[in-house]
């Protein structure tokens, strides 16, 4: 039996045998018999494209909806809406808005819907979306601080131009609705109206500020209804605003990097014998013992990495947790950059490769390699110097800048408690090197830093809140980004 | 008659106790009756029991307790050092000194060198048998460092506030030598500020920051010196005080502390 097939029946025999491990966590509210959307069809994904347009050139329909907003309840102001699209070519893209207020670190995902209401020549097409909203302040949230969300693009022309693809022009559409708690049915008017575009976030062109995912898009504290470091919360961070995603590597006693962060510990993880470090067990052991908060198995970076690569254009933060997962995790890298390929709209991949996220990078310029600390470097450098990692690879080097300067690594991303660190963010920024800060969820540190360090990323756990703050405080770099975190 | 109550009210004084103790209340002797046989007159009384903690041997200490509600007594002072164990541990000094009328003053030091809080503060209490309750109100001030030298490079800040902490206690004395106090304290932020990299930042803090329940023994079998040992339970911000603003989060943090020294 071969490695897979054995890592396939383990699997089997653990799901059976884990039966008892349900999800610990909150889910979030849902529309009972999937609401409106059931009944509805998915606004085109893309406006109509020319002939021989790339993904590259390509403008998602709902695009037209990203801006600053003014709620008149439930989120404060400013709101920001914020549009993504995740999935791969092999599934359906799926397209998501997203409401974010930095009061209660407040946000709403929501799915669109395109209705079509009477018949004939009264016929009415509707653009609805529908989803929840969650204050993340309360990590187990109650049926005040989470609840159901559904609104309607207004006025009726840019809802029936959306569904049809077409762009509308910025501020030409407003959201109205209603929220409600729990599951109950939204009937507490809402109303989102727009006030302005976006800030820029491109220096000369290049984007030069991106929001950093600290483990994944909700901690597993905050019961969001997806474990961080999986494969899934690449998804949810992208929905949240995301632009790039660190998460943690260890090695099990079989030399499999897995993601994880700490220890195996009831807050992260269920299983009556899941206990100890991830050091201790093999994989299949972990598989078939341990389960995540929210059900999921602790993946391996392999399988993390091609679910998230292909369904989200996220850059990648490989944050080494032990020195000797650096050479597994760059041949992991290496292997993927074979199999992931880039692809246009209507290709097929050939045999054996599938396609990354449509428009986004090859791998190899996606995941980074983090160097936390020396001993890392070290080890980062002796495999650099032995031939042993990926032509190409990148990496990051959280405290040394010198290291980032002299390997050279294409990133450098302190602890924010060193202080914003000016002068040498400047000096690498005039690198080209990307130059960012580690972990900041307090709104009022979020803004100092944006305005005194003028980094290209923050890394935190709040990203509806960064995102915010950013049309409120940040300032771009003094440099074009010219490498990638 | 007048012999017997005259030999009633001499038994009522206490047999036994220092001359510093004070004096507990005269136990209540009632004339039971009287048997004359030939010269001999026997007076039969009837003696209620005294409570425990109105006999001498569960005299309070002459100068008084730290932590229990009563605090030192009047014109006396108490110092104390021990250890708390707080999410780290930490160094602990405090003075009290008593007033009078239920009143208390006192000084607090909490040190593990990277955070530093001095506070003063006072009570007042009232004793009711082996109970005692007591208010009482605090203003703190903290200064912390970490940096390389004293954790990490990861680190170059300071952090500094004012805490104002009012509370109450309730004390009972379980034993002759054994004093129970059960104190409930709330942390409110009226100023903090933190230097990261020289770069100063003071939040728009709430006021509440969480509170703290202890339980505390203080044992003096010799009503002299005394060790004291106690248990807390936390619920205060993630980042409380703000010195330990490493991974900010809007949520509170439930922990425990544990905490014991000695007094002189």
């Amino acid at each position: 039996m071969n490695s897979d097939r054995r890592l396939v029946a383990l699997a089997l025999v653990a799901l059976a045998t884990s039966a008892c491990l349900n999800r610990q966590g909150t889910e979030p509210p849902v529309f009972p018999a999937g609401g409106l959307l059931a009944r509805s069809v998915p606004p085109p994904i893309w406006q109509p494209a020319t002939v021989g347009a790339t993904y590259e050139t390509m403008v998602p329909t709902l695009a037209a909806l990203d801006g600053v907003y003014s709620a008149s309840q439930r989120f404060g102001n400013p709101v920001v809406v914020h549009t993504s699209l995740t999935g791969n070519a092999e599934d359906k893209l799926v397209a998501t808005l997203a409401l974010f207020s930095s009061e209660h670190d407040a946000f709403a995902l929501l799915n669109p819907g395109c209705l079509v209401e009477g018949a004939g020549a009264t016929a009415v097409t509707r653009l609805v979306f529908e989803g929840y909203w969650r204050y993340l302040e309360f990590p187990e949230p109650t049926a005040k601080e989470t609840g159901l969300v559904r609104l309607f693009v207004e006025p009726q022309s840019a809802a029936e131009a959306l569904c049809r693809g077409q762009a509308v022009a910025p501020g030409a559409a407003r959201l109205v609705g209603a929220t409600g708690f729990g599951n109950t049915a939204p009937t507490t008017p809402l109303e989102v109206t727009y006030t302005g575009p976006r800030k820029s976030r491109l220096v000369n062109g290049v984007r030069s500020f991106l929001v950093g995912v600290h483990h994944g898009g909700c901690q597993t504290a905050d019961n969001c209804g997806v474990s961080e470091n999986t494969g899934e919360t690449f998804v949810l961070s992208k929905h949240l605003g995301g632009d790039y995603l660190e998460i943690d590597v260890r090695l099990t006693s079989d030399n499999v990097p897995v993601l994880f962060h700490l220890g195996l510990t009831p807050a992260a993880v269920q299983g009556l014998y899941c206990v100890g470090g991830i050091e201790d067990w093999t994989y299949e052991q972990l598989l078939a013992n341990c389960r995540l908060r929210n059900g999921e198995v602790i993946p391996r970076l392999v399988d993390a990495l091609e679910y998230g690569l292909t369904r989200t254009d996220l850059i990648v933060w490989l944050d080494m947790k032990v020195t000797n997962a650096v050479v597994p995790a760059t041949q992991i890298i290496g292997e993927l950059n074979q199999r992931l390929i880039q692809c246009q709209p209507g290709q097929v991949p050939p045999a054996g490769k599938r396609c990354l996220f449509p428009g986004s990078r090859p791998v190899i310029d996606r995941v980074i390699i983090g160097l936390p600390s020396d001993d890392i470097i070290d080890e980062y450098t002796s495999a650099l110097a032995a031939g042993q990692l990926t032509p190409g690879q990148r990496c990051l080097c959280e405290e040394n800048f010198d290291a980032a300067v002299s390997i050279p690594c294409q990133a450098a991303s302190p602890r924010y408690t060193r202080g914003p660190l000016a002068s040498d963010a400047e000096y690498l920024q005039s690198l080209g090197k990307f130059f960012g800060y580690w972990t900041i969820n307090d709104p009022v540190t979020i803004d100092a830093f944006l305005q005194a360090g003028r980094p290209n990323g923050i890394l935190t756990n709040y990203l509806g809140t960064l995102n915010v703050r950013w049309e409120i405080a940040g300032v771009l770099p003094p440099y074009p980004l010219g490498g990638t975190p | 008659m007048a012999a017997a109550a005259t030999l009633v009210a001499a038994l009522a004084v206490p047999m036994v106790g220092r001359a510093a103790d004070p004096a507990p209340p005269a136990a209540s002797l009632q004339l039971a009756g009287e048997k004359t046989a030939g010269d001999t007159t026997v007076i039969l009384v009837e003696q209620t029991p005294r409570k425990p903690w109105e006999t001498p041997a569960w005299a309070y200490p002459e100068r008084g307790l730290t932590f229990f509600p009563d605090g030192p007594g009047k014109g006396k002072d108490r110092w104390a050092i021990g250890g708390i164990w707080q999410i780290a541990p930490m160094f602990t000094a405090n003075y009290t000194r008593g007033l009078g009328s239920g009143f208390t003053l006192d000084a607090r030091l909490k040190t593990i060198l990277m955070l530093n809080d001095l506070g003063i503060g006072a009570q007042w209490a009232a004793r009711w048998g082996p109970f005692s309750l007591g208010l009482m109100a605090h203003f703190d001030g903290f200064f912390g460092t970490m940096g390389k030298v004293l954790l990490s490079s990861q680190f170059n800040s300071t952090g500094w506030g004012v805490l104002f902490e009012p509370g109450a206690k309730a004390g009972l004395q379980v034993s002759k030598d054994t004093w129970l106090t059960l104190q409930f304290e709330a942390y409110l932020a009226l100023y903090q500020a933190t230097s990261l990299g020289g770069l100063v930042i003071s939040p728009d803090s709430r006021m509440w920051e969480g509170f703290g329940f202890t339980l505390m023994a203080e044992y003096s079998p010799k009503k002299e010196g005394v060790i004291y040992y106690g248990v807390s339970l936390y619920n205060t911000r993630s980042n409380y005080p703000i010195w330990f603003n490493v991974d900010y989060s809007p949520k509170s943090i439930v922990y425990l502390g544990l905490l014991a020294g000695y007094e002189f």
